[in-house]
């Protein structure tokens, strides 16, 4: 049934090709913990990818009851987690999620620059995977301040005063990413639209990039 | 292929086509970008004027800092006020506090803004030390609201006032300490008060 249905659609766009290059080709022996116990190292970016996957998944029904309006942003936060069936667990994956996408980034990293992967002809690749963990790191900042509460505010608040500091311009930097001269009503919709909207299409590209150049380059011999 | 003329060099046909599709799409990128770039930095060169709030009536204020002082001079004292705040499109009922001292002479009355010029955190009046402490990261201001030590780079912000019918108001600005801000340690205690018209 299922080879049937495969051969329908291969007959009408060659699947099977692209899905062996992105998901059914064989990966050397040195990196496939079912061989060695010790290879689960190469694993932390594939996790990180699915943990991406759930967050995007979580985030998507989140925001079917979340208002991103400083009157009603942490009233449609507590409405989750009070009234909505599961919506409690909804936002607890997704906090979460967001924890272990950093703790897990930050193995993957340390695997990298450990096995010296980033070397030539990779460094191309390392660039790319730096710019994930500068898109990564800004959606949890974004993210953090959502909920509206006292926390999420003063985190902000702090957070945002630091490119004052940017000489010249630090300023006019503060009041672009504040959306004013003061943390409030335009900064939530703001970093809501930034979360949301700006930082996926950001990270869906470059994780495009980095998949592709992994192909491209292979996986590194034997540590 | 007998009869068919080589490729011509230089300026083609094609050559032409594509010219004008690349300038088409540039102007295209174009024009979504100056807009879209121009709302994003629009609250760069956002200015707005400052908010009259009343803190209270003169005779009392005065009164109050007396007697937070001794011997006739006045001391520190927290003057809390409400007021609508309108932040962009929204309207909403806030309060916050300002540190007023009554100082005496033609302009008797200093009100300082109690926003850490460091990260924004309220700062603390300590009558023990005659002076102002953050709690965040411990800057340190004199009664003056002079930074003296601490993370702080800028004095204290301090209110604008007037006095109307015996009340004192003070002119919220949207700046980062809601006050007139100080660039640097001089004039020590600026004199802020506005004349009525
Ligand atoms: S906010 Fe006051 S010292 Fe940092």
């Amino acid at each position: 049934m299922f080879t049937r249905f495969v051969r329908w659609l291969d007959e009408r766009m060659m699947v099977s090709p692209l899905w062996r290059d992105i998901a059914d080709h064989p990966v050397p022996a040195h990196t496939n913990p079912s061989e060695r116990v010790s290879a689960f190292v190469y694993c932390f970016g594939g996790v990180t990818f699915l943990l991406i996957i759930a967050q995007f998944v979580t985030g998507m029904f989140l925001a079917m009851d979340y208002v991103p309006d400083i009157t009603n942003a942490y009233n449609s936060t507590r409405y989750i987690m009070d009234h909505v069936l599961f919506g409690k667990q909804l936002l607890s994956m997704h906090n979460w999620g967001s924890t272990l996408i950093i703790i897990m980034v930050t193995l993957h990293m340390l695997r990298i620059y450990w096995m010296g992967v980033y070397k030539k002809p990779r460094e191309l690749n390392w660039l790319v995977g730096v710019t994930l963990l500068l898109i990564i790191l800004t959606f949890g900042f974004t993210g953090y301040l959502l909920p509206w509460d006292e926390k999420a505010y003063f985190a902000t608040q702090v957070g945002v005063s630091f490119v004052q500091y940017v000489p010249f311009i630090g300023k006019a930097l503060f009041n672009i990413i504040a959306g004013g001269n003061h943390i409030g009503a335009a900064t939530l919709s703001r970093f809501f639209a930034i979360h949301v909207l700006f930082l996926p299409a950001l990270l869906l590209s470059f994780l495009g990039l980095h998949f592709l150049m992994i192909r491209r380059n292979g996986i590194t011999g034997p540590y | 292929m007998a009869g068919k003329q080589p490729q011509k060099a230089g300026w083609t046909r094609r050559d032409f086509f594509n010219w004008v599709l690349n300038v088409t799409m540039g102007v295209i990128a174009l024009l979504v970008a100056v807009p879209a770039v121009g709302a994003a930095i629009t609250p760069a060169f956002a200015r707005s004027k400052p908010i009259w709030i009343r803190l209270g009536l003169a005779s009392k204020l005065q009164a109050a800092s007396l007697a937070a002082g001794t011997g006739g001079v006045g001391s520190v004292v927290k003057a809390s006020y409400t007021y609508t705040a309108l932040d962009h499109w929204v309207k909403q009922p806030a309060s916050d506090y300002a540190y007023l001292r009554y100082i005496g002479g033609s302009c008797p009355f200093y009100i300082l803004s109690p926003i850490c010029t460091h990260l924004g955190c309220h700062v603390d009046w300590v009558p023990s030390a005659n002076q102002f402490h953050c709690p965040c990261h411990g800057s340190v201001y004199t009664i003056d609201g002079l930074n003296v030590s601490g993370p702080a780079p800028r004095p204290l912000g301090v209110f604008r006032w007037k006095l109307t019918n015996g009340e004192v108001w003070i002119a919220r600005e949207d700046t980062f300490t809601g006050a007139w801000e100080r660039q640097g340690e001089s004039p020590r205690r600026p004199c802020l008060m506005v004349k009525q018209a």
